[in-house]
C-alpha cells in the first residue's frame, strides 16, 4: 500500500465507512442491512490498521532491533473485533432467515407492518 | 493512582460464571435437566458470594484491581472496581441469581431449550461482571457485546416473530452505536496512545489537544455508551426488546443489563469530567428529558410489560440527572431489584392469565386472581418505583433530589416524575386487584391454580428484601426519614391518584390510545440515533 500517500488511505477507509453507513440506511432488504454492517465493519478494521501501521510497517517478531515495526496491539485489538463481527453477523442472519419463514419477507418495514396487522 | 490494591483472584467475577456455563452445557449434552440447572445455579451463587466478600475487602482496603494474567499494568489487561461499584455489583449479581432461581421455577419445555436457556443466561451474567469491571476501553466494547449478543438470544428466545424482530432491531441498533464507539476509541488511542481509561483521561489532562477531535471521540463513545443505557434518543431498542423477551428475560435487562451499561458510563464520566466540563450537563439533559418523555409513554401503555419498560427509560433518565452525586449508583442498585421484582411478578399474572393486557387483568375469573404473595411483592416493587418511605426508591429519589437542589428546574422534573409514576403504578395496581368475576359457566377451574412454585417465590423473594434492605437501612443512613419527606411522598401519591382518575376518563384514553400507538419503524429509528450523534458531537 506504500504507493498511496497517506492521506489519501484514510480518506479512501473513510469513504468505505460512509458507504457502510449510508448502506444500513438506504436498503429496505435486512440481508442489504447485514452486508452494509459487514463494510461498516470492515472499514473500522482499516482505520486501525492505518493506525497501526503509521508507526512502520514490518512485522513485530523476529526482532533483529532496527526495524521499525507495526504497533501490534491495534492488531490484537482488530482480531477480537472481526470475531464479534462474525458473530453479530450469524445471530443476525438466523434472525432473518426466521422471520422470512414467518412472514415470507426480508423488507423490515415490511415484517414489522404484518406483524401489526396482526395483532389486531 | 493511590489507594489500589492488587487482588489476584478478582477476575473469578468473570470466570465462574463461564464455567457454570460450560458445566451446564456438558450436563445438557448428557441429558441431565437437573444437572443444567444446579451448575449454572450453583455458578451464581458462588459469584454473588465471591461479589459479597469484594464488597466488603474493598470497604477496608479500598479500591482493587487485577492485571489479568500477571503482565505489567501497563501491558496487561487490568479488571479494577471501588467500593460504592462493589457495593452496586453485588445487589446486580444477587438478582442475577434471584432471577435464575425464578427462572428454574418453570424452565421451558425440552432439554435443548433449557440447556440453551441457562447456558447463555450464564454468558451474559459474566459478561455484566465483565462490563462493570472493565478498565480499559476495548475490553469495554468486548464486554457489552458479549453482554448484548447473548440478551439478543434470551430475546428471541420464544421464537415468535415479533420476539425475533425486537431482536433484531436491538443488534442492528447496538452494532451501529457500538460501531461508532470504536470510532471514538480509535480516535482517542490515536491521541493519546492508551486504552485504558483514566490513562487516556490522564495523558488528555496533561497535554490538552487542541481542535474538535477528543470532544468528537467523546460524543461517539458517548453514544455507543447511553445507548446501552436507553437515554433518548438512544432508546427506540427498549420498548419491544424489553415488552416481547420472556419473563426472567426482561428482569435480566430491564434491572441489570442496563445498570452494568449505566457503571460503564459513570466510570467514563469519573475519568473524563474533569478534562470535559460539558460532559456533566450534557449526560444530566439526557437524563431529563428521557425521565419525562420515559413516564409520559408509560402512562399510555396497555401492556403491563410495556408500562414497565418505558418505566426503565424513565428511571434511568432520573439516575442520569442524578449522576453528579451519590444518589445515582443508590438508585441505580435500588433500580436493579424493583424492577426485576416488578417484571417477574407481572410475569407470574401474565403466565396464569395469558395477556399482559391491563385493561383486560382489571377483571379476573375467580380461582385465577392474583394471590397474596403476588399482591405482597407488587406492593414492595411499586411502592418502591412510586418512592413510598422505607422501600429503596425513596432513598435514590431523595438523594438524587438533594443532588440537584441549586437546580430548581431539575427538582420540579423529578417532582413531575414521580407524580407521573404514581399514577402509572395506581394504573397497573388495578391488574393486581381485579374486580373477581365468576368464570364463565363450564370451565371450571382448580381452586389451586393461583399457588404459586416454591423457586418463583425464592427468586422474588430476594430482591423484595434487598428493596426493603435499601429502604431501611439507606434511608436512616442518610436522615431522609423527615416529616417534610414523608409529606413530599404523600402527596406525590395524592396527586399521583388524581392523575390516575384523569388518565382513565375518556380524553385521557384516546389522548393514551394515540401516544402508544407512536412507534418507530427501524430506518427512522437509526435516523433519530445518528441525528442524536451529530447533535451530541456538536455540543460536547
Amino acid at each position: 500500500m506504500s504507493f498511496l500517500p497517506e492521506g489519501l488511505r484514510w480518506y479512501l477507509a473513510g469513504a468505505i465507512f460512509l458507504v457502510g453507513l449510508g448502506g444500513i440506511f438506504t436498503n429496505r432488504r435486512a440481508v442489504g442491512k447485514v452486508i452494509a454492517l459487514n463494510i461498516l465493519n470492515s472499514a473500522l478494521v482499516l482505520f486501525f490498521i492505518l493506525l497501526g501501521s503509521s508507526a512502520g510497517d514490518s512485522a513485530p517478531i523476529l526482532f533483529r532491533g532496527d526495524e521499525a515495526a507495526v504497533d501490534p496491539l491495534v492488531q490484537a485489538l482488530m482480531l477480537t473485533a472481526i470475531v464479534v463481527g462474525v458473530c453479530v453477523t450469524a445471530l443476525l442472519l438466523v434472525l432473518i432467515q426466521r422471520l422470512y419463514d414467518a412472514t415470507g419477507t426480508t423488507d423490515v418495514d415490511e415484517i414489522e407492518r404484518i406483524l401489526n396487522e396482526r395483532r389486531h | 493512582m493511590n489507594g489500589v490494591t492488587d487482588l489476584p483472584l478478582l477476575s473469578l467475577l468473570v470466570v465462574l460464571p463461564l464455567a457454570g456455563s460450560a458445566g451446564a452445557l456438558l450436563a445438557g449434552l448428557r441429558g441431565s435437566r437437573q444437572g443444567v440447572l444446579w451448575i449454572s445455579g450453583i455458578s451464581l451463587a458462588a459469584q454473588t458470594i465471591f461479589a459479597g466478600w469484594i464488597a466488603a475487602y474493598t470497604g477496608v482496603h479500598g479500591t482493587v484491581r487485577e492485571v489479568v494474567g500477571g503482565w505489567s499494568v501497563t501491558t496487561g489487561i487490568t479488571v479494577m472496581i471501588g467500593p460504592a461499584t462493589a457495593l452496586v455489583l453485588l445487589v446486580v449479581l444477587a438478582v442475577a441469581l434471584a432471577i435464575h432461581v425464578y427462572a428454574a421455577g418453570s424452565p421451558p419445555e425440552g432439554m435443548v431449550r433449557t440447556t440453551v436457556f441457562f447456558v447463555v443466561y450464564g454468558i451474559v451474567v459474566s459478561g455484566l461482571a465483565a462490563t462493570i469491571l472493565a478498565e480499559d476501553l476495548f475490553n469495554l466494547f468486548v464486554s457489552l457485546e458479549v453482554v448484548s449478543l447473548g440478551a439478543v438470544v434470551l430475546v428471541a428466545y420464544r421464537r415468535t416473530p415479533r420476539s425475533m424482530i425486537a431482536a433484531l432491531r436491538y443488534l442492528v441498533i447496538s452494532t451501529v452505536t457500538i460501531a461508532l464507539y470504536l470510532v471514538g476509541l480509535l480516535i482517542l488511542y490515536r491521541q493519546t496512545g492508551e486504552l485504558g481509561i483514566s490513562r487516556v483521561a490522564q495523558a488528555l489532562m496533561a497535554t490538552p489537544p487542541a481542535g474538535r477531535a477528543v470532544p468528537i471521540a467523546l460524543a461517539l463513545i458517548v453514544t455507543g455508551l447511553t445507548t446501552r443505557v436507553a437515554s433518548v434518543p438512544f432508546h427506540v431498542w427498549l420498548p419491544d426488546a424489553h415488552s416481547e423477551a420472556p419473563h426472567p428475560v426482561s428482569a435480566l435487562l430491564s434491572g441489570l443489563v442496563l445498570k452494568a451499561a449505566f457503571l460503564a458510563l459513570y466510570r467514563v464520566y469519573l475519568a473524563f469530567a474533569p478534562a470535559m466540563t460539558s460532559l456533566v450537563p450534557i449526560l444530566m439533559a439526557m437524563g431529563a428529558v428521557s425521565a419525562l418523555l420515559g413516564v409520559i409513554l408509560a402512562l399510555a401503555q396497555r401492556s403491563a410489560k410495556r408500562l414497565l419498560a418505558f418505566h426503565s427509560v424513565s428511571q434511568m433518565g432520573l439516575i442520569l440527572v442524578g449522576i453528579g452525586g451519590t444518589g445515582a449508583l443508590v438508585h441505580a442498585a435500588s433500580h436493579a431489584a424493583f424492577k426485576s421484582l416488578l417484571f417477574l411478578v407481572v410475569g407470574v399474572l401474565a403466565t396464569r392469565r395469558g395477556t399482559a393486557d391491563i385493561y383486560e387483568l382489571r377483571t379476573a375469573p375467580a380461582g385465577k386472581e392474583p394471590g397474596r404473595w403476588e399482591q405482597a411483592f407488587f406492593l414492595i416493587g411499586a411502592g418502591a418505583i412510586a418512592g413510598v418511605p422505607g422501600l429503596s426508591g425513596f432513598v435514590g429519589k431523595g438523594l438524587i433530589t438533594t443532588s440537584v437542589r441549586s437546580v430548581p428546574f431539575l427538582q420540579l422534573l423529578v417532582q413531575l416524575v414521580s407524580v407521573g409514576t404514581a399514577a402509572s403504578f395506581i394504573k397497573l395496581g388495578t391488574a393486581f386487584f381485579p374486580r373477581v368475576v365468576e368464570p364463565a359457566a363450564a370451565t371450571t377451574t382448580p381452586p389451586s391454580s393461583n399457588r404459586l412454585a416454591p423457586l418463583t417465590l425464592a427468586g422474588m423473594a430476594i430482591p423484595g428484601a434487598i428493596t426493603i434492605l435499601i429502604g431501611v437501612a439507606g434511608g436512616i443512613h442518610a436522615g431522609l426519614f423527615t416529616v417534610a419527606k414523608g409529606g413530599n411522598a404523600l402527596a406525590t401519591l395524592a396527586i399521583g391518584a388524581v392523575l390516575f382518575r384523569l388518565l382513565v376518563s375518556s380524553p385521557g384514553k384516546s389522548l393514551a390510545g394515540g401516544l402508544s400507538g407512536v412507534r418507530l419503524g427501524l430506518d427512522s429509528s437509526l435516523t433519530a440515533i445518528l441525528l442524536g450523534a451529530v447533535v451530541l458531537a456538536m455540543v460536547v
